[in-house]
């Protein structure tokens, strides 16, 4: 080893210091490498975040929508042709894009203060905006917790007496996002309480595909747009499926 | 003018420390060989004198200081010496990082799921799609345990690489967009998984459906699994990338069969 050493520093006592100095460049650039390499890569935006995401999943790159901070982390929300694409905690989701319109999307991987719902291929000239949501549900309290439905019974439709209504409104304004989105903030209370876990329920596509009997809750939002002058532009909804 | 009051004045000029303490060290050693070169050839001259001689010969200080100021530029030295702490902090940094960080499916640089590969293919098609260069790198036949809950299959396996090492493809962006093609002609979409499981017999496979198998810095594999039915050696599975992106198509036969334990 001793022998090893005495030959390196030899070997090295030879080269001029500029080819030394550009040797200990290129290994700190190596090993910085190495560094950005454990933690996976990171990128300085949140944006350059979501287009790489976009590339490795070999799709093309979206309309921006909006690009917004919710629970400590980055949202990127952007229009693909047939789909809403969203990056939130470093992965990918999507929710479906209307065929003709504004279209609401539901986004919270995570809920601990809001949900968030976004606005986007809003009307031309949408100055602001104004969100209603109403949910409601059946609930009834069990020994180790309590069940919800859209409809009074549940799945089994059993112990109807039982069964509890549950109902809450909620009337947000909209805040305009500079990529053309709007963005309702929807406030999440008591983290224990029944009505935050059924605020988590707007964020799976398939509450809004269930028959009431399967899902946790019903649901309707409805986001209206207005112009500089206050006239209203347009309006679109997100509802769970009527029986 | 002394021995060390002439040092020191000829290289005051030299501003990177290490350079001046080098080039002092040189001009001592020519003075001390020129003053016992003088003693060699004077052998009665004191050595007083022949060090005042010798001092005397290396000419005037302030003229030389001059010189070795022009021929010695701090900024290389001092670029050196930055580099040389820069080097050291990020070994230092990478040292902690690494106690500090788990290694996982995404970050690490080179490794291997469970799941083994076999029937390697040497110089096959290739194809691109985007960034990215695919072509399949493994393809067998494998004949399982007849243990009544595993299938022989057809694997396959693709490779996607990049030379931008931060970009592999993501997993999802195979499983989605990938369908094999087998030998009948039945499609087999990729974004779905047919499993035969025995948990009592600690048994796990994958009939149909994709699986991460290898990685290194440039790239990512996958093994895709198709039923094996009906296979004659030589038999061609086709490998089809749908996306946004663009469409490829990847076609190897099947001509290894190997007995999987």
């Amino acid at each position: 080893m001793k022998k090893w050493w005495k030959k390196l520093e030899r070997a090295l006592e030879r080269i001029s210091r500029g080819k030394k100095l550009a040797v200990n460049l290129a290994l700190c650039a190596f090993l910085l490498v190495l560094i950005w390499s454990r933690f996976g890569y990171p990128l300085p935006t949140a944006e350059l975040e979501f287009r790489r995401m976009e590339r490795t999943h070999l799709l093309p790159a979206s309309e921006l929508q909006g690009v917004f901070r919710r629970e400590n982390e980055w949202v990127v929300v952007g229009l693909q042709e047939d789909s809403v694409l969203f990056s939130e905690d470093r992965s990918l989701d999507r929710w479906p894009r209307s065929v003709a319109g504004p279209a609401l999307v539901p986004i919270g991987r995570f809920v601990w203060t809001e949900l968030s719902v976004i606005a986007v291929d809003v009307p031309q000239g949408t100055a602001s905006a104004r969100l209603d949501l109403s949910m409601d549900c059946w609930y009834y309290l069990r020994g180790d917790g309590w069940s919800a439905s859209g409809e009074r019974g549940g799945s089994l439709g059993e112990n109807m007496d039982d069964w509890k209504p549950w109902a809450k409104d909620f009337h947000i304004e909209g805040e305009p996002l500079k990529e053309g989105g709007i963005l309702f903030r929807v406030p999440v209370g008591d983290r224990e309480s029944m009505e935050y876990e059924l605020l988590r329920l707007l964020t799976k596509q398939n509450t809004y595909q269930q028959s009431a009997k399967q899902r946790g809750l019903n649901c309707h939002m409805e986001a209206v747009f207005y112009g500089q002058d206050g006239r209203e532009l347009g309006r679109t909804a997100l509802s769970t499926l009527e029986e | 003018m002394d021995r060390t009051s002439w040092l020191d004045t000829a290289v005051s000029g030299i501003r990177f420390g290490p350079d001046r303490k080098a080039v002092r060290a040189e001009l001592e050693g020519h003075i001390e060989d020129k003053t016992a070169d003088l003693q060699r050839i004077f052998p009665d001259i004191p050595e007083g004198e022949a060090r005042e001689r010798a001092l005397a010969g290396m000419g005037d200080p302030e003229e030389l200081k001059i010189s070795l100021a022009k021929v010695h530029r701090p900024w290389l030295g001092w670029l050196w010496t930055a580099s040389r702490w820069a080097l050291w902090v990020t070994l230092l940094a990478l040292n902690l990082v690494a106690l500090g960080t788990r290694t996982d499916y995404d970050n690490s640089l080179r490794g291997r799921s469970g799941t083994e590969v076999y029937g390697p293919v040497r110089d096959g098609e290739q194809a691109k799609l985007g960034q990215y260069t695919f072509r399949i790198t493994a393809a067998a036949y494998l004949d399982v345990p007849e243990d009544g809950v595993q299938e022989d299959t057809l694997q396959l396996v693709l490779r996607a690489s990049s030379p931008r090492f931060w970009e592999r493809l993501s997993w999802d962006g195979f499983y989605d967009s990938l369908t094999a093609v087998g030998p009948d002609g039945t499609r087999y979409p990729m974004d779905r998984q047919d499993v035969r499981m025995d948990e009592s017999k600690g048994i796990y496979q994958v009939y149909t459906g994709a699986v991460g198998c290898r990685w290194g810095i440039f790239w990512r594999e996958v093994a895709v699994h198709l039923p094996a039915e009906g296979w004659q050696p030589g038999d061609q599975v086709t490998l089809e990338l749908e996306s946004p992106a663009g469409r490829i198509s990847l076609s190897a036969p099947v001509t290894e069969k190997v007995e999987v334990p």
